[in-house]
């Protein structure tokens, strides 16, 4: 309303109190003196009202166009080539897909037919509606691209090589999307426990076990290994007995029936690749093996740190007793290495003292010593796990004594050998308990130091 | 032993100069657990002489005073010689030989002037992470090559100017080979973890590696251990080396109280993980399971039963895992629930209160779990919960460990 009156007095260039409205009015009777103000620029307060038509479109335009063309002001003329961005000339938008002639935005226009279900269409899917006849949408994982699948696979097996839990690495990865990627999910596991200790690729060649047929299928198995076997040249850079192991997963695999004997035979005379070949006799010399199956259930050796301490324990004494047969401390240094336990290494200090103590021969426990000396240098057992080994033996002491009278003063002796060896820290042998030490005072030997060479009478 | 300065001319002769007594006579502690000949320790980084910017780089990465090692091996390291150290792994090995290395390289120069051998490729970018870590603020670069298809992108990568490079023998070797790497700027050769790599089988290509560096190179070598074919190692590469020898033990079970609660059942570890919740927050505690599926669902109940924890996710990223163990050592969260893997190369160590709602699986799990090592020498608590079948576990784990684990008694929250 306001502005028809505006425009009126616009043109005919009336009084400038007229332009008011009503509201200014209002405002004038209000604050009296600020009128002056306004009345001071008619003329500007007029044009800015002026310009405002021309942004709006339509109705106003053709309004305008009845009233006699006032005095123009054209800023920017029809030949003008200065932006008229901001006030444009009332136009449908050109990105706007509105007009005349044009489809019009995609999904507006009146053309779109609403979707209907025709069940006589040969494409028409039952399975795609739900009971109501609605549409169902199901969610779809996104197909991962094999480093995408590495990226995600990588951490749940690290994981899985911590906590053994091969269900819930399953589940984890059954959770992504690896159509495409089932063969990636052998290689994967395989390359990544070739880098490990003997106890993580055993945890790898389980998880290949359980996931047949729940990941991965025969076809996966064989694809897996493939690559594998291809890869190969660039593996053996890093893992140096890259194809020897890569042949014992093999033989693994077949041996828990993930993958057809028959794998080797396909391969046979067409590799020419010296490593994939080391592999594939590898595998082939464990399979063809007497009892080879059986052996293949622990071809990633005994250690690990999931075995029972019995049987560690077992080990340890096996290797103890091979160790005084052949008298070699660096197979004995690698049988205890591959056990992969340095926090039960008080275990073979203790076992060697017994050993040392029970078999009352002064050479047998010399080549022990030899032995921890050995293993005391090269800093394999930590002085911490020797004072664990020789106070455990400690605390058994009264029981040894039973079976072997003369342990106290044999384990004197051995303790004050290890000092002189500097085998052991001080407070092993300032802990060294005593047993009788008072008869020898009754017998007069007056409490004397007894040295070093120093042999019980009761022996 | 003759003065290992006859070789480096730039090194001044000084009292703090190698020794000339045997190794393992010179400079021990009390316990005899570290042997030297070298005399000098420095217990702080900003007495070492560093860099300014290698200096922001050690303190940005989070370290505040130099561990034994440390100590004791980076000045000769940075002065030129050749140092053999020997310690167990975690006890900042890998940070003394970047820091050595960084002191010394010139970043101006674009040319490889470091390698590094390590044992297996994971070993090989974490040492690249740490390495870049600290050379953050000097602008070192640092590339680990882990093989792979993309050949032409280390080369690249090589030409635009890598510093610093780390990888397995045989990698570096095959790089070297292939020309892609050239030795001529080399002034350093680093074998981490000695032993691994040779039991791992890189004997040939340790040695092949060495010949193709020039003559007058600095080789560092670390090993947990020194078995005859290190010494071997070491008496081929290394002229009068210096020799530091740390045998105290990473972590250990000493000082901590051990206890175990018998839940019975599995679905009454909730109940009483909620009971204990009080006891928990008189300090702060972590909570250890055994997967991130467990540790979603534990975190999950939790806060519905209006208990505030927080606790590290499969999904995060290295950083965020960062932040949430940030919040925690500031105190603005007192319960943390993780797995092993989670709390990986994170310091839970200072924490006083451990519990493992599930028993580790796998035994060597339990002391990096609860052990702590040196440099934390406070006291703490580790709590256990058993359920009928982990009776023999936990008896294993006692023998594993030659130590006690008692009932957790009533009084629990007056020993933490």
């Amino acid at each position: 309303m306001s502005r028809k009156v505006l425009f009126w007095v616009d043109h005919a260039m009336s009084e400038a109190d007229v332009s008011k409205t009503e509201e200014q009015l209002m405002a004038e009777l209000e604050a009296g003196t600020e009128v002056s103000s306004v009345e001071a620029h008619p003329d500007r307060k007029i044009k800015r009202h002026t310009r405002r038509p021309r942004c709006g479109s339509g109705g106003d335009v053709a309004e305008t166009a009845n009233v006699p063309a006032p005095k123009l002001e054209l800023k920017y003329g029809k030949n003008s080539r200065r932006s008229r961005n901001i006030y444009g000339r009332g136009l449908p938008k050109k990105g706007g897909a509105g007009g005349k002639g044009v489809w019009g935005r995609p999904g507006l226009s009146e053309l779109a037919e609403t979707e209907e279900v025709d069940e006589r269409d040969p494409n028409y899917d039952s399975d795609s509606l739900d009971m109501d006849g609605n549409v169902k949408v199901t969610t779809l994982m996104p197909v991962l691209s094999v480093e995408e699948f590495r990226a995600f696979a990588a951490p749940i097996f690290q994981e899985y090589f911590l906590n053994s839990d091969t269900d819930d690495a399953i589940s984890s990865l059954l959770e992504g999307n690896i159509a495409g990627n089932r063969h990636s999910v052998v290689s994967l596991i395989i390359e990544i426990a070739m880098e490990h200790k003997a106890s993580h690729r055993e945890l790898a060649s389980v998880f290949l076990a359980e996931a047949y047929h729940v990941l991965c299928f025969q076809r996966d198995y064989a694809k897996g290994f493939d690559e594998l076997l291809e890869n190969l040249p660039d593996l053996v850079l890093d893992t140096p007995d890259g194809s020897k192991v890569l042949g014992k997963f093999l033989a693994r695999a077949i041996a828990d029936d993930c993958l057809p004997p028959a794998y080797l035979n396909d391969y046979k005379g067409k590799v020419e690749c010296e490593h994939a070949r080391n592999t594939l006799n590898t595998a082939n010399t464990l399979l063809s093996m007497k009892h080879g199956l059986a052996r293949l259930d622990t071809i990633w050796g005994q250690g690990g740190a999931t075995r029972p301490t019995k049987s560690l324990s077992r080990e340890i004494i096996m290797f103890l007793k091979e160790y005084l047969d052949s008298g070699d401390v660096h197979e004995a240094h690698r049988c205890l290495t591959e056990l992969e336990v340095p926090h039960f290494h008080h275990e073979v200090v203790y076992e060697a003292v017994i050993m040392a103590l029970e078999s009352l021969s002064e050479s047998v426990e010399d080549r022990l010593l030899k032995l921890l000396k050995y293993f005391a240098d090269a800093l394999v057992i930590t002085p911490e796990q020797m004072k664990n080994g020789f106070f455990r033996v400690y605390e058994e002491m009264p029981d040894i004594c039973l079976d072997v009278p003369p342990a106290y003063s044999y384990l004197e002796r051995i303790v004050y050998k290890c000092d002189r060896e500097k085998i052991v820290l001080k407070d092993v042998v300032t802990r060294l308990p005593a047993r009788g030490r008072k008869r020898f005072v009754s017998e007069g030997d007056g409490g004397a130091l007894k040295g070093y060479d120093y042999v019980s009478p009761y022996v | 032993m003759s003065v290992a300065g006859e070789r480096n001319e730039s090194v001044p002769s000084e009292k703090n100069g190698p020794s000339d007594k045997g190794a393992g006579e010179g400079a021990s502690d009390v316990d005899g657990l570290i042997e030297s000949n070298w005399e000098e320790v420095v217990d702080k980084f900003d007495d070492m002489n560093l860099k300014e910017e290698l200096l922001r780089g050690i303190y940005a990465y989070g370290f505040e005073k130099p561990s034994a090692i440390q100590q004791r091996a980076i000045i000769p390291c940075t002065k030129g010689y050749d140092v053999i150290a020997q310690a167990q792994s975690g006890t900042g090995k890998t940070a003394t030989f970047s820091i050595a290395i960084l002191q010394q390289i010139d970043t101006s120069l674009k040319e490889c002037q470091a390698l590094i051998l390590a044992p297996t490729r994971e070993l090989a970018q974490q040492i690249q992470k740490v390495v870049l870590a600290l050379g953050d603020y000097m602008n070192a670069q640092c590339q680990a090559f882990i093989g792979g298809t993309n050949l032409w992108e280390d080369k690249r990568r090589l030409e635009l100017g890598v510093h610093v490079v780390v990888g397995t023998p045989g990698r570096v070797y095959d790089i070297i080979n292939r020309r892609s790497l050239r030795t001529n700027y080399i002034k350093f050769f680093v074998l981490d973890e000695a032993d691994e790599m040779l039991s791992r089988g890189f004997k040939d290509q340790i040695y092949d590696v060495f010949r193709t560096l020039p003559e007058n190179i600095q080789v560092i070598l670390l090993s947990a251990t020194m078995p005859a074919d290190v010494l071997e190692v070491t008496k081929h590469f290394m002229r009068d080396p210096i020799r530091i020898l740390v045998k105290k033990e990473e972590l250990t079970l000493e000082g901590i109280k051990q206890f175990f609660v018998y839940v019975e059942r599995e679905d009454w570890k909730l109940d009483t993980l909620c009971d204990l919740y009080e006891t928990l927050t008189i300090t702060q505690a972590v909570i250890f399971c055994n997967t991130r599926r467990k540790v979603d669902w534990l975190t999950e109940r939790m806060h519905q039963r209006d208990f505030t924890v927080s606790s590290m996710h499969g999904e995060m990223e290295q950083k965020e895992r960062e932040v949430i163990m940030r919040e925690f050592r500031s105190g603005s969260s007192r319960v943390l629930i993780t797995t092993d893997l989670l709390a990986r190369g994170i310091d839970v160590q200072q924490v006083s209160l451990v519990i493992n709602y599930d028993l580790p699986t796998q035994r060597e799990n339990y002391i990096h779990r609860i052990g702590r090592g040196g440099r934390f020498g406070r006291k703490g608590v580790a709590i256990n919960f058993v359920v009928e079948e982990d009776q023999r576990t936990l008896k294993d784990l006692e023998q594993f460990y030659n130590t006690q684990i008692d009932e957790m008694p009533m009084n629990v929250a007056d020993l933490i």
